[in-house]
């Protein structure tokens, strides 16, 4: 189990031991492992959050931490920064501690608290559902897909990357380093076999840098935000498809809180999700400001 | 007579050699903070520069200088790539715990070695420039007392060891 390994090797030797003796039909369903510093291990899966029987350090916070940055804290300043690191296999770790200011910028985290390491799977077909509606006459819709944090936008994106990259030249940027999870220049997931990745580049700047050297036909990126509006309108301005990601549980809101609004005409493909019927339950698919599904 | 010269020849070398080699160990230390410097001012120089990751710098390091100092600096590096969920502190002290019988260095010297392996790769590059600085100059003050110390007692080791099997000579003679 290649997951199990790359998660393991992650985690201080006194937490080994107690991931690894998790079952494996529980550790299939694994979507997070959380270490709070003084609080129980725990776990979480679709069935909810587990306590498991042992009581995080502070020193195995600070050990899980040196493991996860190869012992070099100070070459991933950029992404604890920003409140996370990714690891090799795309899963993601967040951190939780005392946040450095200098003026109006994060500049550092530190005195790490909370470490939650969530699992990342790829699961191929994920966005056969929404793929009819995002190709719909034979054209790539501007897509949007907006859910909460947790109801496998991430994984549908990722799909809908490979699934596009066998017909169309698609660009994604990979802000997170989530979606290709790319790890020594190689993306770990399958994102299409014409799919280029840039990956750990703010979206504001990805998608222009992106257009004029990749002349893409399909950008993928994920959690858009106001900043990236204007990106987002230029590539749209050449003609270039734009397929995105936003968090929030209801579209409309969602589309005025990244004020995407004057744009709003130009995407064929707005997808909500929940968790309702489980991780990517699809709850309503508008096109433009119309309900199609 | 002939064994009893033969005797007296071999005495006299083999004090000789202890006393050389005693000398020996405090040009040989002199060296090894030499190095450890060295090493530590590339390791410096790829943190603040290249961001490079902990393991490789500390191959690099261990490339540019001798002595057995080299050998600890790619030990560390080795420990850290193959041993999974190790810390870097636990990687540099094993480092030097199995370096500990080929180095020259005084227990002074290991003990500003361990401590600067405390840090090491544990916080963001401001704090290991600044943990690496120390080590250096800490190790530059151990440098002026190892060289003295070479001046005065290389000589005197060397001289005491080729004294020492002379008289141990005559007195079998």
């Amino acid at each position: 189990m290649i997951i199990k390994e790359q998660i393991l090797q992650n985690l201080p030797i006194s937490i080994r031991g107690k991931i690894n003796a998790i079952n494996d039909n529980v550790f299939s369903e694994l979507e997070e492992i959380r270490l709070r510093v003084n609080k129980q291990l725990m776990i979480y899966t679709s069935n909810g959050a587990k306590p498991l029987p042992h009581i995080v350090t502070p020193s195995e916070i600070q050990t899980c931490l040196q493991i996860i940055s190869g012992a070099s804290v100070y070459a991933f300043l950029e992404e604890i920064k920003n409140g996370f690191i990714t690891l090799s296999g795309g899963h993601r770790v967040g951190l939780c501690g005392r946040v450095v200011m200098q003026g109006t910028e994060v500049i550092n985290i530190k005195q790490i608290s909370g470490i939650n390491i969530r699992i990342a799977r790829q699961i191929k077909g994920s966005a056969n559902n929404v793929m009819p509606y995002i190709v719909s006459n034979n054209k790539v819709q501007n897509t949007l897909i907006i859910s909460p944090p947790q109801c496998g936008k991430t994984t549908i994106l990722r799909d809908v990357a490979r699934q596009l990259g066998g017909k169309y030249k698609v660009s994604v940027i990979d802000e997170r380093g989530e979606i290709s999870a790319v790890c020594s220049g190689i993306p770990q997931y399958d994102v299409g076999e014409m799919t280029d990745t840039i990956d750990l580049c703010p979206k504001s700047i990805g998608i222009p840098l992106m257009l004029r050297s990749m002349s893409p036909d399909v950008i993928v990126t994920d959690e858009i935000a106001e900043d990236d509006i204007f990106a987002v309108k230029q590539a749209l301005s050449c003609g270039v498809k734009i397929i995105a990601t936003a968090h929030g549980d209801d579209a409309l809101y969602a589309i005025k809180r990244i004020k995407l609004q004057p744009l709003i005409d130009q995407f064929g493909c707005i997808i909500t999700l929940s968790r309702k019927n489980g991780v990517g339950t699809i709850e309503k698919i508008n096109k433009g400001s119309e309900l199609v599904c | 007579m002939l064994t009893k010269l033969i005797g007296s020849a071999i005495v006299v070398c083999a004090s000789s050699k202890i006393g050389y080699d005693a000398g020996n160990r405090y040009t040989r230390r002199v060296k090894e903070i030499r190095a450890f410097q060295s090493g530590l001012w590339t390791l410096q120089s790829e943190i603040s520069f290249c961001r490079t990751m902990l393991s490789e710098a500390l191959a690099k390091s261990s490339t540019l200088i001798q002595t057995v100092a080299s050998d600890v600096f790619l030990n560390a590096s080795e420990n850290l790539k193959n041993c999974t969920g190790i810390t870097a502190k636990e990687a540099w002290a094993k480092a030097l715990f199995d370096n500990q019988k080929k180095l020259s260095i005084s227990a002074d010297e290991l003990s500003i070695l361990s401590s600067f392996g405390g840090l090491l790769g544990a916080s963001d590059a401001t704090g290991q420039i600044s943990n690496i600085e120390l080590t250096i100059a800490k190790l530059s003050v151990c440098e002026k007392q190892a060289v003295e110390d070479e001046k005065k007692l290389t000589k005197l080791y060397s001289s005491l060891g080729v004294i020492a099997g002379v008289f141990i000579a005559i007195i079998f003679m």
